[in-house]
């Protein structure tokens, strides 16, 4: 872990420490979270009632809790999306969980193991299409007046250099693959505006 | 858990209880399909509020979990569980 004189992390490292405290933080709160929504999950009958408490919202609670004091609102969009591609792969998880315990009667074991699996592809891929189909809705009015220009850290193609801190917020933290189109665009637009300051 | 839950106590009563298993956990499971519903919901309704207020949409969110949730139980009890309001558990 490269140390500076000073004793302080490097920047890289230092932003690393911090979303490894938050996962730490969100992983084990999640799972207290969850306790209680079990507990009555087991009080509950009948069975298929408490069935729903299988599928309550705990660990999302807890995300979006932890995510809304420390970004903006922008970012809690993103994570809903990817929240309801979740939702509706458990939806289909547990159907088919479902149906290979009663028609193929299989072990719980096995039959979670094997929807686990499906449950990967429909949630990726339910994330995949909505990135394909649908275009980057950078519309929020804290990104109106933003510019583009590339990012030194090499993580993303380019980021936005916001006027507010809530757009500040995804550019920081959302390097993925989902933007890398508009990124790109946005990137020969910053070359071009360099080229045009370096002229002037 | 549901499964090994239902098999302990059917192998203390002298039984094989594993189909017994399987089925509390299907149940269990189909619960659990419902409830993934409300998620839906929940998310939807967080994602259309959240501009708004957080907290507006925090309890928004939760209620569509709940309302949506236990409706959808209460129809598919009526119309696929238990048609004739029999005792289904």
């Amino acid at each position: 872990m490269p140390v500076l004189k000073d004793g302080s992390l490097s920047i890289p490292w230092k932003r690393a420490v911090t979303n490894m405290t938050e996962y730490v933080v969100r992983f084990s709160s999640g799972a207290w979270s969850f306790r209680p929504s079990r507990c009555w999950g087991n009080l509950l009958r009948p069975k298929s009632f408490a069935g729903l408490f299988g599928a309550a919202p705990s660990v999302a609670l807890v995300t979006l809790a932890s995510r809304s004091t420390s970004t903006g609102s922008a970012t809690l969009l993103f994570q809903t999306r990817s929240m309801m591609a979740g939702a509706v792969a458990l939806a289909v998880y547990c159907v088919i969980v479902c149906h290979l315990l009663v028609r193929a009667r299989m072990r719980a074991s096995l039959a979670t193991t094997l929807a686990f699996a499906v449950w990967l592809t429909v949630a990726f891929g339910l994330q995949a299409l909505w990135d394909n189909v649908t275009p980057i809705h950078l519309s929020f009015s804290s990104l109106r007046d933003s510019r583009w220009y590339d990012s030194p850290s090499g993580l993303h193609s380019a980021v936005l250099s916001p006027p507010s801190p809530a757009s500040r917020v995804i550019a920081t933290e959302r390097p993925s693959a989902v933007f890398s189109l508009p990124f790109q665009r946005s990137s020969a637009r910053a070359r071009r505006d360099r080229e045009r300051t370096r002229s002037s | 858990m549901i499964e090994n839950a239902r098999d302990r106590r059917k192998h203390e009563a002298g039984l094989r209880g594993t189909r017994r298993g399987q089925q509390a956990a299907a149940l269990d499971a189909s619960g659990a399909v419902l409830g993934a519903l409300g998620l839906l919901a929940f998310a939807a309704a967080f994602f259309l509020l959240v501009e708004t207020s957080v907290m507006v949409a925090f309890v928004s969110a939760s209620l569509a979990w709940l309302s949506v949730s236990v409706t959808a139980w209460y129809a598919w009890r009526r119309t696929r569980a238990c048609p004739e309001r029999r005792q289904c558990n």
